[in-house]
């Protein structure tokens, strides 16, 4: 290991004690209440609420049994968007424990409902549904997303957790063998109509730009009625899509102070020559979900929305809806069947 | 500020760590089998880069120099030499283990001399590196160097990143020889650039800083070409790289830079450098 690797860490490990308030006590780290949610590259604790910690030995003694089934919890390789078209991109193998399961991303602070669905199945499929069937948990040594995956399994009701801090390096530098493992994740994950971002279950990150009203506006007797339901509906948007599962929902709060400005700059954020993938920028997003409705009359309006590449500028997706009744309960159904529909894809 | 963290850090996390800590891959297998899937590594890579061209043994003239144990595997230095006077048309500089091999495409002008290169590049494991010379009537020839670093690709950047990017796209040059009309000199361009990978973290917020990182480097002497580089997520932040240029008489030396973000920073230098 490299100096400066340790020096990274070491760095790493004084300011998330700092920021989050963790105590570090005579025995090192120690546990978070929750989920770990900091640097996962960081020294871990020494023990593990619920589970028992193993070394070497003991998951060599357990794989002999061959009773045991090893979630190798270790993060996954992805090509980065911005490399040029043709530049290769070929990560090594990734090296685990014979027969782990690898399945990158179970163990990160905040689990999606897909992964987390995912991991929870796949140990179910893997134990034959017996929660007394022993569970080694490992990533690389000093790392704390086998922790949180120990962790998350002992929540699912696992009553043999067996945490293996050491990892893949102790387990090398012990003399052990190791074998070529493929990456598993949730299918759903992956099949994700606009995933822009890769193919290893990560999914794509997407900010959500409010709901507009354009058309015939109604006059001002309409103003408030109109701003208080396009607030409403924004928001109820938001909700829907995340509930979807195929989107990373982005808080817009980083970047509000450039969504009121390009506000009180443009008509529209949905059609103002891509000002709002500068937004999608800022808040590192994958993709931009504008959306908006054009009121034709008090009865007559439609709901379109696009997806737009924050890289590209390219529209991903785009799609309109006729609903009839400027009121809250046809909006609501407009809204609703237009995220079904986009779910459904 | 919570629930951004709360949501970002998880994708990020998921997104880049290759074979994050995997230092002493496969240490498991004894030396000559670990030699046999570096080999094996290499021949994938040969067949990825430049298909079923063979690839000739070139150490006898072709020299690649690292330290064998670096200091900080974000920043190892790496030297590559030409002996002879073999017409060199372009050096592709090989780190067979990091995610994106092919760190740089040095091609050639007509001004340019290839007799020696020095760059600054990221390492993210345990690696042979390779460098190919492609000479002008299209033959390949390449040497290895073996290095001992890891972890160059998730290491933070080393300034404050905002501060970083406020300097980005400032250029200096040193001349290392005095000039003399149509003699080689060897040029050392430093360019301000964060050459962000998207697998560093910035060390404030937690979330990973998205790549930004420098495309291809172009230097031209009095309007000829000397060098063009393709570089990639593997140029240390900063980059520093020296090379050659024969200057037939009193110019200008430019450099044209462009990076992902299609940002272009451009400078000339006079040569000789004015006294200052």
């Amino acid at each position: 290991m490299s100096r400066c690797r340790l020096a990274l860490r070491f760095f790493v490990v004084c300011t998330v004690l700092l920021g989050s308030g963790v105590a570090m006590g005579a025995e090192g780290v120690a546990e978070p209440e929750g989920y770990w949610e900091g640097n996962v590259d960081a020294p871990t604790p020494s023990t593990i609420h619920g589970g028992k910690v193993i070394h070497v030995e003991d998951v060599e003694a357990l794989l002999r049994q061959g009773k045991a089934v090893v979630i190798d919890a270790s993060n996954a390789p992805r090509r980065p968007a911005e490399l040029a078209p043709g530049a290769p991109w070929l990560p090594l193998p990734h090296r685990a424990i014979p027969d782990a399961l690898w399945l990158p991303g179970v163990g990160v602070g905040t689990l999606i409902r897909e992964v987390d669905d995912f991991y929870r199945s796949r140990l179910a499929r893997a134990t034959g549904g017996d929660v007394d069937v022993p569970l080694v948990v490992y990533c690389h040594e000093k790392c704390w997303l086998s922790w949180n995956a120990a962790k998350r399994a002992i929540g699912y009701g696992y009553r043999r957790v067996l945490w293996f801090p050491e990892g893949l390096e102790g387990w090398i530098a012990a003399g052990q063998q190791t074998a070529v493992a493929a990456p598993q994740g949730p299918a759903s994950a992956e099949q994700a109509p606009v995933a822009t971002a890769g193919n290893d279950g990560r999914l794509p990150a997407l900010a959500i730009l409010d709901l507009e009203l354009t058309g015939d506006l109604g006059g001002p007797e309409f103003e408030a009625e109109h701003a208080a339901r396009l607030k409403t509906m924004s928001a109820r948007l938001r909700q829907d899509l995340e509930r979807t599962g195929m989107y990373r929902i982005l808080d817009n709060s980083a970047a509000q102070s450039m969504i009121d400005t390009l506000r009180s700059q443009q008509s529209y954020l949905h059609d103002c020559n891509g000002c709002d993938l500068d937004v999608g920028h800022a808040l590192h997003a994958d993709l931009v979900f504008v959306a908006w409705v054009d009121r034709v009359s008090g009865l007559i309006l439609s709901l379109t929305y696009e997806i737009h590449e924050v890289q590209t500028g390219q529209i991903a997706a785009r799609k309109s809806f006729d609903f009839r009744g400027d009121n809250d309960n046809a909006w609501n159904h407009a809204i609703d069947y237009m995220v079904r529909d986009l779910a459904k894809k | 500020m919570g629930m951004i963290r709360a949501l970002l850090i998880p994708a990020a996390l998921l997104a880049f760590c290759p074979g994050w800590g995997l230092n002493a891959a496969h240490a498991a297998d004894s030396p000559d089998a670990e030699e046999a899937e570096r080999t094996e590594r290499w021949k994938e890579l040969q067949h990825a880069l430049f298909g079923d061209r063979k690839i000739q043994d070139g150490s006898a003239w072709l020299g690649i120099e690292a330290p064998a144990r670096a200091l900080d595997a974000a920043l190892v230095p790496v030297s590559l030499t030409v002996k002879g006077d073999q017409a060199i048309k372009g050096i592709y500089l090989v780190i067979d283990n990091n995610p994106g091999p092919l760190a740089g495409h040095f091609i050639f002008g007509p001004q340019g001399d290839p007799h020696s290169l020095k760059l600054r590049v990221r390492v993210n494991a345990y690696t042979y590196m390779h460098v190919v010379a492609e000479t002008r009537d299209n033959q390949l020839f390449s040497a290895a160097r073996f290095v001992k670093a890891a972890g160059g690709c998730s290491a933070p950047a080393g300034a404050d990143e905002q501060q970083a990017l406020q300097d980005i796209g400032h250029i200096k040059v040193r001349l290392m020889q005095p000039f003399a009309a149509g003699k080689p000199m060897e040029a050392q361009i430093m360019i301000r650039h964060p050459n962000f990978n998207g697998m560093q973290m910035n060390q404030s917020t937690r979330l990973y800083t998205p790549a930004m990182f420098i495309r291809t480097i172009d230097v031209s002497y009095n309007g000829e070409p000397v060098m063009h580089l393709d570089s990639d997520i593997s140029l240390s932040s900063d980059p520093v790289i020296s090379f050659g240029f024969i200057p037939p008489q009193k110019g200008q030396l430019k450099v044209l830079v462009r990076d992902t973000k299609d940002s272009t920073f451009g400078q000339s230098f006079d040569v000789p450098a004015p006294a200052s």
